[in-house]
Protein backbone atom coordinates (compact mmCIF):
# COMPACT_ATOMS: atom_id res chain seq x y z
CA UNK A 1 0.00 0.00 0.00
CA UNK A 2 1.56 3.29 -0.84
CA UNK A 3 0.49 7.11 -1.36
CA UNK A 4 -2.23 8.93 0.47
CA UNK A 5 -4.10 5.75 1.99
CA UNK A 6 -0.39 5.04 3.40
CA UNK A 7 -0.60 8.29 5.11
CA UNK A 8 -4.16 8.50 6.12
CA UNK A 9 -3.60 5.50 8.06
CA UNK A 10 -0.40 6.51 9.80
CA UNK A 11 -1.79 9.73 10.29
CA UNK A 12 -4.83 8.63 12.13
CA UNK A 13 -2.11 7.01 14.30
CA UNK A 14 -0.78 10.99 15.59
CA UNK A 15 -3.99 12.20 17.65
CA UNK A 16 -4.17 9.06 19.42
CA UNK A 17 -0.47 9.10 20.52
CA UNK A 18 -0.74 12.78 21.36
CA UNK A 19 -3.74 12.41 23.55
CA UNK A 20 -2.55 9.71 25.84
CA UNK A 21 1.35 11.14 25.80
CA UNK A 22 -0.74 14.54 27.14
CA UNK A 23 -2.74 12.78 29.82
CA UNK A 24 -0.92 13.61 32.85
CA UNK A 25 -0.89 17.13 31.94
CA UNK A 26 -4.63 17.98 30.99
CA UNK A 27 -5.85 16.36 34.47
CA UNK A 28 -6.92 18.08 37.71
CA UNK A 29 -3.91 19.45 39.41
CA UNK A 30 -4.86 17.80 42.58
CA UNK A 31 -4.55 14.30 40.68
CA UNK A 32 -1.43 12.12 39.48
CA UNK A 33 -1.96 9.04 37.70
CA UNK A 34 -5.22 8.65 39.31
CA UNK A 35 -3.87 9.42 42.95
CA UNK A 36 -5.22 12.51 45.08
CA UNK A 37 -2.48 14.99 46.22
CA UNK A 38 -2.09 18.22 47.23
CA UNK A 39 -2.53 20.75 44.67
CA UNK A 40 1.53 22.27 45.18
CA UNK A 41 2.95 18.70 45.25
CA UNK A 42 2.01 18.24 41.59
CA UNK A 43 5.36 20.46 40.20
CA UNK A 44 6.98 18.81 42.86
CA UNK A 45 10.37 16.79 41.17
CA UNK A 46 9.17 13.67 42.29
CA UNK A 47 5.76 13.93 40.51
CA UNK A 48 6.73 15.76 37.66
CA UNK A 49 9.28 13.46 37.02
CA UNK A 50 7.44 10.87 36.91
CA UNK A 51 5.08 13.09 34.25
CA UNK A 52 8.00 13.56 31.97
CA UNK A 53 8.93 9.70 32.11
CA UNK A 54 5.60 8.94 31.01
CA UNK A 55 5.22 11.29 27.94
CA UNK A 56 8.86 10.31 26.86
CA UNK A 57 7.84 6.75 26.62
CA UNK A 58 4.77 7.42 25.09
CA UNK A 59 6.41 9.40 22.92
CA UNK A 60 8.79 6.85 22.00
CA UNK A 61 6.63 3.95 21.73
CA UNK A 62 4.75 6.12 19.37
CA UNK A 63 7.44 7.03 17.13
CA UNK A 64 8.78 3.13 17.26
CA UNK A 65 5.45 2.04 15.83
CA UNK A 66 4.71 4.66 12.97
CA UNK A 67 8.42 3.69 12.02
CA UNK A 68 7.57 -0.07 12.30
CA UNK A 69 4.31 0.47 10.43
CA UNK A 70 5.79 2.64 7.56
CA UNK A 71 8.19 -0.25 6.84
CA UNK A 72 5.67 -3.02 6.51
CA UNK A 73 3.12 -0.70 4.80
CA UNK A 74 5.55 -0.47 2.42
CA UNK A 75 6.10 -4.43 1.75
CA UNK A 76 3.83 -6.20 -0.81
CA UNK A 77 1.38 -7.73 2.26
CA UNK A 78 -2.55 -8.96 2.33
CA UNK A 79 -4.72 -6.40 3.56
CA UNK A 80 -5.39 -8.55 6.03
CA UNK A 81 -2.32 -8.93 7.29
CA UNK A 82 -2.21 -5.02 6.70
CA UNK A 83 -5.49 -4.63 8.76
CA UNK A 84 -4.73 -6.95 11.89
CA UNK A 85 -0.98 -5.82 11.98
CA UNK A 86 -2.34 -2.36 12.74
CA UNK A 87 -5.03 -2.80 15.02
CA UNK A 88 -2.29 -4.91 16.93
CA UNK A 89 -0.23 -2.32 17.06
CA UNK A 90 -2.72 -0.12 18.68
CA UNK A 91 -3.26 -2.59 20.69
CA UNK A 92 0.40 -3.10 21.87
CA UNK A 93 0.45 0.54 22.37
CA UNK A 94 -2.28 0.67 24.59
CA UNK A 95 -1.43 -1.97 26.84
CA UNK A 96 2.61 -0.64 26.97
CA UNK A 97 1.50 2.89 27.79
CA UNK A 98 -1.12 1.17 30.99
CA UNK A 99 2.06 -0.74 31.66
CA UNK A 100 3.75 2.98 32.06
CA UNK A 101 0.84 4.58 33.85
CA UNK A 102 0.32 1.56 36.41
CA UNK A 103 3.87 2.19 37.33
CA UNK A 104 3.53 5.42 38.14
CA UNK A 105 0.58 5.01 39.72
CA UNK A 106 1.80 2.49 42.09
CA UNK A 107 4.98 4.72 42.74
CA UNK A 108 3.50 7.72 43.28
CA UNK A 109 0.34 5.50 45.37
CA UNK A 110 3.63 4.41 47.88
CA UNK A 111 5.42 7.70 47.83
CA UNK A 112 1.79 9.12 49.17
CA UNK A 113 1.79 7.23 52.55
CA UNK A 114 5.03 9.24 53.53
CA UNK A 115 4.31 12.22 52.89
CA UNK A 116 3.90 14.17 56.13
CA UNK A 117 0.62 16.02 55.10
CA UNK A 118 -0.46 11.73 54.62
CA UNK A 119 -1.91 11.20 58.08
CA UNK A 120 -4.00 14.67 57.83
CA UNK A 121 -5.54 13.73 54.81
CA UNK A 122 -6.37 10.52 55.64
CA UNK A 123 -8.04 11.79 59.10
CA UNK A 124 -10.64 14.09 57.05
CA UNK A 125 -13.49 12.14 55.70
CA UNK A 126 -15.22 15.13 54.83
CA UNK A 127 -17.63 15.62 51.23
CA UNK A 128 -18.11 18.71 50.81
CA UNK A 129 -20.65 20.11 47.76
CA UNK A 130 -22.38 23.34 46.53
CA UNK A 131 -26.12 22.91 47.16
CA UNK A 132 -27.09 25.18 44.37
CA UNK A 133 -24.87 23.67 41.44
CA UNK A 134 -27.14 21.94 39.48
CA UNK A 135 -30.05 25.07 39.99
CA UNK A 136 -28.50 26.83 37.55
CA UNK A 137 -27.67 25.08 33.91
CA UNK A 138 -25.01 24.56 32.81
CA UNK A 139 -25.14 23.09 29.58
CA UNK A 140 -26.58 24.04 25.95
CA UNK A 141 -30.51 23.19 25.64
CA UNK A 142 -31.23 20.30 24.49
CA UNK A 143 -33.19 21.92 22.03
CA UNK A 144 -30.01 22.18 20.05
CA UNK A 145 -30.47 18.66 19.09
CA UNK A 146 -33.59 19.15 16.85
CA UNK A 147 -31.80 20.12 13.42
CA UNK A 148 -29.75 16.20 14.13
CA UNK A 149 -33.22 14.49 13.94
CA UNK A 150 -34.43 16.90 11.56
CA UNK A 151 -31.47 15.87 9.38
CA UNK A 152 -32.73 12.12 9.69
CA UNK A 153 -36.25 12.47 9.42
CA UNK A 154 -35.33 14.72 6.06
CA UNK A 155 -33.03 12.32 4.48
CA UNK A 156 -35.09 9.20 5.10
CA UNK A 157 -38.26 10.74 3.96
CA UNK A 158 -35.86 11.87 0.86
CA UNK A 159 -34.45 8.66 0.34
CA UNK A 160 -37.87 6.71 0.93
CA UNK A 161 -39.42 9.07 -1.73
CA UNK A 162 -36.72 8.69 -4.84
CA UNK A 163 -36.26 4.46 -4.16
CA UNK A 164 -36.61 3.62 -7.25
CA UNK A 165 -33.23 5.78 -8.29
CA UNK A 166 -31.22 4.15 -5.96
CA UNK A 167 -29.08 1.44 -7.68
CA UNK A 168 -29.83 -2.32 -7.46
CA UNK A 169 -26.23 -2.77 -5.47
CA UNK A 170 -25.62 -0.50 -2.60
CA UNK A 171 -22.53 -0.38 -1.65
CA UNK A 172 -21.50 -1.56 1.76
CA UNK A 173 -17.83 -1.58 2.22
CA UNK A 174 -15.07 -0.15 1.19
CA UNK A 175 -11.22 -0.99 0.51
CA UNK A 176 -8.31 1.03 1.22
CA UNK A 177 -8.34 1.46 -2.78
CA UNK A 178 -11.82 2.95 -2.72
CA UNK A 179 -13.39 0.38 -4.49
CA UNK A 180 -16.34 -1.15 -3.47
CA UNK A 181 -15.69 -4.95 -1.28
CA UNK A 182 -19.22 -6.13 -0.59
CA UNK A 183 -22.36 -4.36 -1.67
CA UNK A 184 -26.08 -6.05 -0.95
CA UNK A 185 -29.45 -6.02 -3.04
CA UNK A 186 -31.53 -3.05 -2.71
CA UNK A 187 -34.11 -3.35 0.19
CA UNK A 188 -35.56 -0.52 2.22
CA UNK A 189 -33.29 -1.30 5.45
CA UNK A 190 -30.18 -1.37 3.41
CA UNK A 191 -31.21 2.09 1.36
CA UNK A 192 -31.96 3.53 5.13
CA UNK A 193 -29.12 1.87 6.73
CA UNK A 194 -27.02 5.07 7.45
CA UNK A 195 -30.18 7.32 8.49
CA UNK A 196 -30.31 4.36 11.36
CA UNK A 197 -26.54 4.77 12.08
CA UNK A 198 -27.20 8.72 11.87
CA UNK A 199 -30.21 8.20 14.47
CA UNK A 200 -27.88 6.07 16.23
CA UNK A 201 -25.03 8.61 16.63
CA UNK A 202 -27.61 11.49 17.42
CA UNK A 203 -29.10 8.87 20.75
CA UNK A 204 -25.51 8.75 21.55
CA UNK A 205 -24.42 12.05 21.63
CA UNK A 206 -28.02 13.03 23.45
CA UNK A 207 -26.58 10.61 26.05
CA UNK A 208 -23.26 11.85 26.35
CA UNK A 209 -24.82 15.14 26.89
CA UNK A 210 -27.14 13.88 29.35
CA UNK A 211 -23.96 12.44 31.41
CA UNK A 212 -22.14 15.86 31.53
CA UNK A 213 -25.59 17.23 33.29
CA UNK A 214 -25.86 14.94 35.76
CA UNK A 215 -22.21 14.10 36.25
CA UNK A 216 -21.42 13.93 40.11
CA UNK A 217 -20.27 17.78 41.17
CA UNK A 218 -16.53 17.51 42.17
CA UNK A 219 -15.27 20.24 44.56
CA UNK A 220 -11.02 21.01 45.01
CA UNK A 221 -9.88 21.56 48.57
CA UNK A 222 -8.54 25.20 47.65
CA UNK A 223 -10.27 27.41 46.65
CA UNK A 224 -13.76 25.31 46.17
CA UNK A 225 -16.27 27.53 44.92
CA UNK A 226 -13.66 28.63 42.00
CA UNK A 227 -13.21 24.93 41.28
CA UNK A 228 -17.14 24.47 40.28
CA UNK A 229 -17.26 27.70 38.82
CA UNK A 230 -14.50 26.46 36.09
CA UNK A 231 -16.47 22.77 35.92
CA UNK A 232 -19.85 24.68 35.38
CA UNK A 233 -17.20 26.76 32.27
CA UNK A 234 -15.99 23.09 31.44
CA UNK A 235 -19.41 21.28 31.79
CA UNK A 236 -20.84 23.81 28.68
CA UNK A 237 -17.84 24.00 26.37
CA UNK A 238 -18.07 19.77 26.18
CA UNK A 239 -21.83 19.96 25.54
CA UNK A 240 -21.39 22.77 23.08
CA UNK A 241 -18.55 20.39 21.44
CA UNK A 242 -21.21 17.27 21.78
CA UNK A 243 -23.71 19.12 19.70
CA UNK A 244 -21.38 20.35 17.10
CA UNK A 245 -19.85 16.59 16.69
CA UNK A 246 -23.22 14.96 16.56
CA UNK A 247 -24.40 17.42 14.20
CA UNK A 248 -21.28 17.05 11.68
CA UNK A 249 -21.04 13.54 12.04
CA UNK A 250 -25.05 13.44 11.45
CA UNK A 251 -24.82 15.06 8.32
CA UNK A 252 -21.49 12.63 7.25
CA UNK A 253 -23.58 9.59 7.48
CA UNK A 254 -26.65 11.33 5.69
CA UNK A 255 -24.58 12.89 2.59
CA UNK A 256 -23.20 9.10 2.46
CA UNK A 257 -26.37 7.96 2.19
CA UNK A 258 -27.48 10.24 -0.27
CA UNK A 259 -24.15 9.83 -2.27
CA UNK A 260 -25.21 6.26 -3.47
CA UNK A 261 -28.71 7.82 -4.83
CA UNK A 262 -26.57 10.67 -6.60
CA UNK A 263 -23.51 8.55 -7.95
CA UNK A 264 -21.30 11.56 -5.96
CA UNK A 265 -17.30 10.30 -6.34
CA UNK A 266 -16.69 8.28 -3.10
CA UNK A 267 -13.06 10.02 -3.16
CA UNK A 268 -14.79 13.21 -2.47
CA UNK A 269 -16.83 11.41 0.11
CA UNK A 270 -13.66 10.23 2.03
CA UNK A 271 -12.09 13.56 1.79
CA UNK A 272 -15.11 14.89 3.72
CA UNK A 273 -14.99 12.38 6.65
CA UNK A 274 -11.30 12.56 7.07
CA UNK A 275 -11.66 16.49 7.35
CA UNK A 276 -15.16 16.28 9.66
CA UNK A 277 -13.11 13.73 11.56
CA UNK A 278 -10.01 15.30 11.81
CA UNK A 279 -12.03 18.66 12.44
CA UNK A 280 -13.67 16.70 15.60
CA UNK A 281 -9.94 15.53 17.07
CA UNK A 282 -8.36 18.81 16.67
CA UNK A 283 -11.63 20.60 18.76
CA UNK A 284 -11.45 17.55 21.50
CA UNK A 285 -7.79 18.29 21.95
CA UNK A 286 -7.72 21.84 21.35
CA UNK A 287 -10.74 21.85 24.55
CA UNK A 288 -8.72 19.41 26.55
CA UNK A 289 -5.56 21.09 26.62
CA UNK A 290 -7.53 25.01 27.11
CA UNK A 291 -9.48 23.69 29.95
CA UNK A 292 -7.72 20.80 31.20
CA UNK A 293 -9.80 17.70 33.32
CA UNK A 294 -12.80 19.42 35.09
CA UNK A 295 -11.79 23.04 33.83
CA UNK A 296 -8.60 22.73 35.70
CA UNK A 297 -6.95 24.87 33.35
CA UNK A 298 -9.03 27.69 33.21
CA UNK A 299 -8.02 31.05 34.70
CA UNK A 300 -10.78 32.97 36.23
CA UNK A 301 -10.90 35.90 36.22
CA UNK A 302 -11.45 38.30 39.56
CA UNK A 303 -11.22 35.48 42.02
CA UNK A 304 -10.75 36.89 45.47
CA UNK A 305 -10.35 35.68 48.94
CA UNK A 306 -9.71 32.16 48.20
CA UNK A 307 -11.12 29.66 50.67
CA UNK A 308 -9.75 26.56 51.56
CA UNK A 309 -11.55 23.06 53.06
CA UNK A 310 -10.18 19.58 53.66
CA UNK A 311 -11.83 17.05 51.42
CA UNK A 312 -11.88 13.19 51.58
CA UNK A 313 -9.59 11.83 49.05
CA UNK A 314 -11.69 8.77 47.56
CA UNK A 315 -8.57 6.79 46.31
CA UNK A 316 -10.12 3.80 47.71
CA UNK A 317 -12.71 3.71 45.44
CA UNK A 318 -10.39 4.43 42.30
CA UNK A 319 -9.56 1.22 41.26
CA UNK A 320 -5.87 1.48 39.79
CA UNK A 321 -6.54 5.04 39.48
CA UNK A 322 -8.52 4.50 36.65
CA UNK A 323 -12.51 2.92 37.65
CA UNK A 324 -14.60 3.72 40.37
CA UNK A 325 -15.96 1.53 41.97
CA UNK A 326 -18.54 2.56 45.24
CA UNK A 327 -21.57 0.49 45.38
CA UNK A 328 -22.66 3.07 48.24
CA UNK A 329 -22.38 6.25 46.03
CA UNK A 330 -26.25 6.33 43.74
CA UNK A 331 -24.13 8.13 41.36
CA UNK A 332 -23.65 6.88 37.25
CA UNK A 333 -21.54 9.18 35.84
CA UNK A 334 -18.23 10.54 37.41
CA UNK A 335 -15.79 12.67 36.49
CA UNK A 336 -12.19 10.31 34.91
CA UNK A 337 -9.28 11.35 37.36
CA UNK A 338 -7.00 10.16 34.80
CA UNK A 339 -7.78 11.16 30.94
CA UNK A 340 -10.82 13.81 30.09
CA UNK A 341 -14.44 13.51 30.47
CA UNK A 342 -16.77 11.29 32.20
CA UNK A 343 -16.89 7.60 33.34
CA UNK A 344 -19.36 5.20 35.13
CA UNK A 345 -19.54 4.05 38.93
CA UNK A 346 -18.72 0.65 38.40
CA UNK A 347 -19.79 -0.17 41.41
CA UNK A 348 -23.66 0.70 40.41
CA UNK A 349 -25.69 -2.06 38.76
CA UNK A 350 -27.55 0.52 36.62
CA UNK A 351 -23.52 1.80 35.45
CA UNK A 352 -23.80 -1.47 33.62
CA UNK A 353 -27.16 -1.53 32.56
CA UNK A 354 -26.06 2.16 31.24
CA UNK A 355 -23.46 0.24 29.10
CA UNK A 356 -25.47 -2.60 28.06
CA UNK A 357 -27.57 -0.03 26.42
CA UNK A 358 -25.21 1.50 24.75
CA UNK A 359 -23.83 -1.90 23.33
CA UNK A 360 -27.38 -2.65 22.11
CA UNK A 361 -28.11 0.60 20.48
CA UNK A 362 -24.33 0.23 18.71
CA UNK A 363 -25.38 -3.49 17.74
CA UNK A 364 -29.08 -2.80 15.99
CA UNK A 365 -27.25 -1.04 12.89
CA UNK A 366 -24.67 -4.92 12.78
CA UNK A 367 -27.83 -6.83 12.62
CA UNK A 368 -29.91 -4.54 10.77
CA UNK A 369 -27.09 -4.85 8.26
CA UNK A 370 -26.95 -8.59 8.20
CA UNK B 1 -25.66 29.18 48.39
CA UNK B 2 -24.17 26.90 51.04
CA UNK B 3 -20.87 24.47 51.01
CA UNK B 4 -23.08 21.14 53.10
CA UNK B 5 -19.98 19.31 54.46
CA UNK B 6 -20.68 16.05 55.68
CA UNK B 7 -18.05 13.03 57.92
CA UNK B 8 -18.32 9.99 56.57
CA UNK B 9 -16.39 8.81 60.09
CA UNK B 10 -18.82 10.80 61.98
CA UNK B 11 -20.67 9.25 64.48
CA UNK B 12 -23.48 11.77 64.38
CA UNK B 13 -25.79 10.17 62.08
CA UNK B 14 -25.17 11.68 58.48
CA UNK B 15 -29.02 12.66 57.82
CA UNK B 16 -28.75 14.66 61.20
CA UNK B 17 -25.64 16.22 59.47
CA UNK B 18 -27.00 16.57 56.24
CA UNK B 19 -30.44 18.53 58.59
CA UNK B 20 -27.82 20.65 60.79
CA UNK B 21 -26.00 21.55 58.10
CA UNK B 22 -29.18 23.08 55.94
CA UNK B 23 -29.98 24.73 59.53
CA UNK B 24 -26.74 26.47 59.88
CA UNK B 25 -26.81 27.81 56.52
CA UNK B 26 -30.08 28.80 57.30
CA UNK B 27 -28.99 30.94 60.89
CA UNK B 28 -25.97 32.25 58.54
CA UNK B 29 -27.72 34.00 55.99
CA UNK B 30 -25.99 31.55 53.40
CA UNK B 31 -29.74 29.75 52.45
CA UNK B 32 -32.23 32.15 51.77
CA UNK B 33 -36.41 32.21 51.94
CA UNK B 34 -37.55 31.27 49.42
CA UNK B 35 -34.28 29.07 47.86
CA UNK B 36 -34.12 26.46 45.93
CA UNK B 37 -32.29 23.10 47.48
CA UNK B 38 -31.10 19.99 45.47
CA UNK B 39 -33.39 17.09 44.71
CA UNK B 40 -33.03 14.13 46.77
CA UNK B 41 -31.27 12.04 44.10
CA UNK B 42 -29.17 14.88 42.83
CA UNK B 43 -28.43 15.46 46.45
CA UNK B 44 -27.23 11.79 47.33
CA UNK B 45 -25.49 11.03 43.97
CA UNK B 46 -23.02 14.46 45.09
CA UNK B 47 -22.65 13.53 48.50
CA UNK B 48 -22.04 9.53 47.42
CA UNK B 49 -24.52 8.75 50.57
CA UNK B 50 -28.22 6.53 50.19
CA UNK B 51 -31.12 8.26 48.94
CA UNK B 52 -32.72 7.69 51.97
CA UNK B 53 -30.62 9.50 53.71
CA UNK B 54 -30.99 12.52 52.20
CA UNK B 55 -35.08 12.16 52.01
CA UNK B 56 -35.04 11.49 55.43
CA UNK B 57 -32.76 14.53 56.25
CA UNK B 58 -35.35 16.69 54.27
CA UNK B 59 -38.53 15.27 55.77
CA UNK B 60 -37.11 16.39 59.37
CA UNK B 61 -36.24 19.63 58.22
CA UNK B 62 -40.01 19.44 56.27
CA UNK B 63 -41.27 18.10 60.18
CA UNK B 64 -39.42 20.92 61.99
CA UNK B 65 -40.48 23.78 59.38
CA UNK B 66 -37.68 24.75 57.52
CA UNK B 67 -38.24 23.35 54.00
CA UNK B 68 -41.33 23.01 52.45
CA UNK B 69 -41.59 19.74 49.44
CA UNK B 70 -43.40 20.70 46.61
CA UNK B 71 -44.23 18.01 43.80
CA UNK B 72 -43.34 21.22 41.12
CA UNK B 73 -40.46 23.05 42.90
CA UNK B 74 -39.23 20.43 44.64
CA UNK B 75 -37.34 21.34 48.25
CA UNK B 76 -36.95 24.54 49.01
CA UNK B 77 -36.21 26.66 52.10
CA UNK B 78 -39.41 27.59 53.83
CA UNK B 79 -40.20 30.81 51.97
CA UNK B 80 -42.61 32.71 54.14
CA UNK B 81 -41.94 32.57 58.03
CA UNK B 82 -39.56 29.82 60.34
CA UNK B 83 -41.58 28.60 63.45
CA UNK B 84 -41.31 30.68 66.40
CA UNK B 85 -38.96 29.65 69.63
CA UNK B 86 -42.48 28.95 71.84
CA UNK B 87 -42.78 27.01 75.27
CA UNK B 88 -42.28 23.61 73.96
CA UNK B 89 -39.28 24.37 71.39
CA UNK B 90 -37.36 26.15 74.93
CA UNK B 91 -38.07 23.33 76.95
CA UNK B 92 -36.46 21.34 74.42
CA UNK B 93 -33.44 23.06 73.59
CA UNK B 94 -33.02 23.46 77.61
CA UNK B 95 -32.98 19.17 77.32
CA UNK B 96 -30.27 19.13 74.88
CA UNK B 97 -28.25 21.56 76.91
CA UNK B 98 -28.66 20.07 79.96
CA UNK B 99 -25.34 17.02 78.93
CA UNK B 100 -23.23 19.73 77.10
CA UNK B 101 -23.46 22.14 80.50
CA UNK B 102 -23.21 18.88 82.37
CA UNK B 103 -19.94 18.12 81.09
CA UNK B 104 -18.54 21.65 81.26
CA UNK B 105 -19.25 21.56 85.03
CA UNK B 106 -17.40 18.27 85.31
CA UNK B 107 -14.41 20.07 83.78
CA UNK B 108 -14.53 22.98 86.09
CA UNK B 109 -16.09 25.47 83.70
CA UNK B 110 -16.93 28.67 84.98
CA UNK B 111 -20.42 30.39 84.19
CA UNK B 112 -18.57 33.27 82.53
CA UNK B 113 -16.69 30.87 80.49
CA UNK B 114 -19.55 29.08 79.40
CA UNK B 115 -21.45 32.59 78.86
CA UNK B 116 -18.50 33.34 76.66
CA UNK B 117 -18.35 30.20 74.78
CA UNK B 118 -22.23 30.90 73.86
CA UNK B 119 -21.86 34.50 72.64
CA UNK B 120 -18.71 33.28 70.18
CA UNK B 121 -20.99 30.56 68.74
CA UNK B 122 -23.66 33.12 68.37
CA UNK B 123 -22.09 35.54 66.85
CA UNK B 124 -20.38 33.34 63.79
CA UNK B 125 -24.28 31.45 63.48
CA UNK B 126 -26.04 34.95 63.77
CA UNK B 127 -26.27 36.36 60.25
CA UNK B 128 -26.20 40.24 60.00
Amino acid sequence: MTGIALWIMLGMLLPIFAITALTPVMTRKTEAFGVTIPEQEKSQPFIAGHIKRYMLTCLGLGLVIIVGLYLLLQQDLKETVLVWSYTASIFIYALLTFVAYYTSHRAIKSWKQQQPWYNEQLSVQRVVVQTNFHQTPFVISIAWYIPHLLIVALTMAFSLIRYDDFPDMLPMQYGFDGEVTRAVEKSIPAVLMLSFVALAVVIVFLFVHYSIVKAKQVIESHDPEGSLERNRLFRYAWSVYCAIAGFLVTLLMCLMQLSTLEQWDPNRITVVALVVVGLLIIGAITLSLKLGQGGSRIVLKERKNETMVHVADHDKHWKAGLFYWNPNDPAIFVEKRFGVGWSLNYGNPRSWLVLLALLVLIAIPAFLDK
Amino acid sequence: MLLLAIDLQSETPIYTQIAEAIIEGIAKGELVKGEGLPSVRSLAVDLGVNLHTVNKAYHLLKQEGYVQINRKQGVIIEPVSFPVADASFKQRQKERLKPIIAEAICRGMEREKMLELLEQVYKELKAD
